[in-house]
């Protein structure tokens, strides 16, 4: 017998050929889809399904992948948000001195609703604006929310970046804020510890990227000076090393930024390059990487991340595609001026492509829809994810089509890439559990999840003392100016 | 009918720019009356707007009649889909004109739009505009423009353009790209005082033509494959507003996201982060925008006197959350069109807690959309969506 049959749908599966079926139904058993077809067939074979989801005039998707968000920023991200250099000197102040694991357990709960909301089912998510690996009650916390709610999470911990370690840190211990030094080294520790404890628990949904927030740690963020892109520090090649060693020990990914000129750099260590089929690079801040450097990323496999932002210059994600890199685009939300909308954040890659090349037949609508579905399925290393097929994990998105926005456009896949919002998703199902149904969450009390994350942003501003974080609106001036 | 709207975070992009949590609007016959924390209600019902935003009903002032019921089809490929679209609405019937006003004008209450423009309609598409209660930007006469191109083919084909700029006594409203400001002034047109939309690849030269003569712009972010001068346009003090056009590039109907898509720009444009903070984004699609349709002493904030145009944005929703102390910026930052509540229009609720209160959507007789382009295939896995040609 069949645990959920959804019938009557447009299914657009993302499945090898790409089908999309029309009056569609997809039958799932335990944590997995167990058949896809015709409504008319499936009904007949199973017409004792334990529960039954008439998804007439509705779309039904794969869960949706966003392969960049952070943790914290759903409660504290908009601090200063208008004055990025304010808006990071803010957040960091919360996130190494005062953010506790009701902090982390509160953003999580907080992310999730709004990931589940936006028809997104697995989110990466590096732990505060740097990940963090020094506490591991920390990444637990936030795991734990995340569970509760029901969607998927890949929490990036690690080694944040610093002008030299160790660095320091106020932690609890035994519930009294305590001054903390820790070296990479304490911080790798911190990251085992959460791989040992968070890694494929709750039931699979949670896992750990080791994080390095950078794939050079030894250089300062963005620095494209070639003549301080000569060689790798020995701090470098160490942290490499280790980073590789504890990787492959959980057999989990490695993820990190990257910025122009520093892949070239970073191939040179041939034994421990934080490259390869095992990475996940983000390019969401990039200054231009060379065309040789695009080309080490495809040769070593390389998987690529990448977020319109406006943020730094643009990313060669179309080129990088057409070498078959695998590319995920991503909300890194919900950083100061993005949200965790992923179908916005795919127009705005759209956009971005299409000025970049003055041509708007680049990031066509089809080829947009893989990167947040079968391409970012390859990205985080799960391709049980990502498209509807037999035998994948049944994490589906069903998407209403009721919104005036999308009443009038008839193929469903442009219809859900040119028409669709956060907003409008009805139905989400992650391995193969309702988490969400009529636009209700399942598991947990939103209004709940609301409060809590009022509570813990109002706590985390007095705590820090940073009221003055809260910046009035800027009001008839074109661009940001203080006089 | 009176309305008092009670308790909700109010900004009224008046002069000052007022924040207020905790405010009242009175509503009386249409107008707004007062603003203000405690009003009495006497009257009035009052509608509840506590974990709400309020402001100023948007205005989109970008918008093409006919082609609302045509979005999402031939993206990739603009001129196909020009001529696509000419060629259905030269035959199109009255259903159809009279299904894409009704369903236009819901879409945008639905975002919070109260008034907008659609450019190029007919007397079948405006009455089924309004009648859903929306307001129709439409003292314009819209000048027939070229299709998008380069500066050098632009040249060519002036005369025309000039005739069309000019048969009117209405203000000029019309698509220009680079070279039509320059095409117009060599036919030394006169286009005072219209309104410009899109203006992709406008040179500077271009733009101080178009300041001098007191035109206006409407920059629509997802209608671009080239930049426009936006903020120069803005910084020479030329009223300026953000329009989402729908019909075009895959732009939702949503406001809020066209102006994100719009500081996104900037932002590449200018290797800066720090232009279109959120206040100036709010400018763009309320206050800003009733100056560009020189409606200003009418709509665009919410004072008394003006017409009771009005959204609620319900902000209790995760993404939103919290918003306390800073409702501008998350409503800009993080919001979008579908946390509407509710929606005046000249004081008359025509939408209420996510609701049409007089029109019903799916009594809209859908007419036949044809596909267009059956010609055009795009295929998966590849940046660029490649043409097959039909046999």
């Amino acid at each position: 017998m069949m645990d959920i049959l959804i019938k009557n749908a447009t299914v657009i599966t993302m499945d090898h050929e790409r089908r999309v079926l029309y009056h569609g139904a997809v039958a799932i058993k335990g944590n997995t889809i167990a058949d896809v077809g015709p409504t008319a067939e499936l009904c007949a074979k199973y017409p004792h399904a334990a529960e039954t989801v008439d998804a007439s005039g509705q779309i039904v998707l794969p869960g949706l992948i966003n392969c960049h968000a952070h943790a914290g920023h759903c409660i504290i991200g908009k601090l200063n948000s208008d004055m990025m250099d304010k808006w990071w000197e803010a957040l960091i102040r919360v996130y190494e001195n005062h953010a506790g694991p009701d902090f982390w357990y509160a953003d999580a709960r907080l992310h999730a609703s709004a990931t589940v909301r936006n028809g997104i089912t697995t989110s990466v998510n590096v732990m505060g604006s740097t990940p963090m690996g020094d506490d591991p009650t920390l990444p637990q916390a936030h795991a734990k929310g995340f569970a509760q709610v029901g969607s998927r999470e890949i929490l990036g911990v690690g080694i944040p970046l610093a002008p030299q370690y160790p660095k320091a840190y106020t932690r609890l211990r035994n519930g009294v804020p305590t001054p903390v030094l820790a070296d990479y080294d304490d911080m790798l520790a911190g990251t085992e510890e959460t791989l040992k404890t968070v890694h494929g628990a709750y039931g699979g949904l949670t896992r750990v990227f080791v994080t390095p927030h950078q794939n050079l740690m030894g250089h300062e963020p963005g620095e494209h000076v070639p003549r301080r892109l000569m060689e790798l520090t020995p701090l470098e090649l160490d942290i490499n090393a280790k980073v590789r060693g504890l990787a492959a020990k959980y057999n989990t990914q490695i993820y990190c930024d990257t910025y122009g000129g520093w892949i070239t750099l970073a191939a040179t260590d041939k034994e421990n390059a934080l490259l390869g089929p095992d990475v996940l690079i983000g390019m969401e801040h990039v200054a231009a990487p060379n065309y040789r450097e695009l080309m080490i990323l495809a040769e070593t496999g390389t998987k690529v991340y990448y977020t319109a932002e406006g943020f730094y210059k643009r990313v060669q994600i179309s080129e990088l595609m057409s070498m078959g890199v695998p590319v995920g685009i991503t909300t890194n939300g919900c950083a100061p001026r993005t949200t965790l909308d992923l179908l916005e954040s795919l127009r705005r890659a759209i956009l971005a492509e299409r000025l970049f090349h003055d041509d708007y037949a680049y990031m066509h609508a089809r080829r947009a829809l893989e990167c947040v579905t079968v391409d970012a399925a390859r990205c985080i290393g799960d391709e049980s994810l990502g498209s509807i097929a037999v035998g994948k994990k049944a994490d589906i998105s069903i998407l209403d089509c009721s919104s005036p926005d999308m009443l009038c456009i008839s193929d469903p896949i442009e219809r859900v890439v040119y028409g669709a919002a956060g907003g409008d998703f009805d139905t989400v199902i992650v391995d193969g559990k309702f988490v969400m149904r009529a636009r209700k969450l399942v598991n947990v009390d939103e209004k709940d999840i609301l409060a809590g994350a009022n509570e813990a942003h109002e706590r985390a501003i007095r705590q820090c003392g940073i009221e003055d974080c809260i910046d009035p609106p800027i009001w008839g001036r074109t661009r940001m100016e203080l006089m | 009918m009176d309305f008092l709207l009670k308790g909700g975070i109010v900004v009224a992009m008046d002069q000052q720019r007022s924040v207020t949590d905790n405010c009242d609007v009175l509503i009386r016959n249409g107008i707004i009356t007062e603003v203000g924390c405690d009003l009495d209600a006497d009257n009035a019902e009052v509608i509840d707007c506590c974990g709400c935003v309020v402001v100023p009903g948007l205005i989109d002032c970008a918008g093409v009649a006919g082609t609302f019921l045509l979005r999402g089809q031939l993206h990739e490929y603009p001129h196909a889909r020009i001529k696509a679209v000419d060629a259905t609405l030269a035959s199109a019937c009255d259903d159809f004109w009279a299904a894409d006003g009704a369903l236009l004008a819901a879409a945008r209450i639905q975002n919070g739009i109260t008034s907008g423009a659609a450019f190029g309609g007919n007397a079948v598409h405006a009455k089924a505009y309004r009648a859903v209660g929306a307001k129709l930007i439409d003292d314009f006469h819209w000048a027939k423009s070229f299709v998008p191109s380069h500066a050098d083919r632009a040249i060519t084909g002036g005369e025309e353009y000039t005739v069309s700029f000019t048969k009117s006594s209405r203000r000029c409203a019309a698509r220009v790209y680079g070279g039509h400001i320059s095409a117009l002034e060599a036919c030394n047109a006169d286009y005072d005082g219209a309104m410009l939309l899109g203006c992709n690849g406008l040179s500077y030269t271009e733009l101080f033509h178009a300041y001098r003569r007191g035109c206006t712009m409407v920059h629509i972010p997802s209608h671009t494959n080239r930049y426009a001068p936006l903020s120069e346009a803005l910084e020479l003090g030329m009223a300026v507003a953000v329009g989402s056009n729908f019909s075009e590039t895959g732009g939702s109907v949503d406001l809020l996201q066209a102006v994100r898509q719009a500081q996104m720009i900037e932002h590449l444009r200018f290797d800066d982060t720090f232009y279109l903070p959120a206040g100036k984004q709010l400018e763009l699609i309320t206050i800003d925008a009733a100056k560009a349709v020189g409606l200003d002493s009418v709509i665009g904030s919410i004072e008394p006197g003006k017409a009771a145009d009005i959204a609620v944005f319900d902000m209790e929703y995760p993404r939103t959350v919290p918003y306390r102390d800073m409702p501008v910026h998350r409503l800009m930052i993080d919001g979008n069109g579908r946390q509407v509540r509710d929606v005046f229009i000249d004081g008359s609720p025509v939408y209420l807690g996510g609701r049409f209160t007089k029109f019903d959507p799916s009594a809209v007789k859908l007419p036949h959309i044809p596909r267009l382009g059956a010609n055009y295939d795009t295929t998966w896995s590849e940046p660029v969506a490649p043409v097959r040609r039909a046999k």
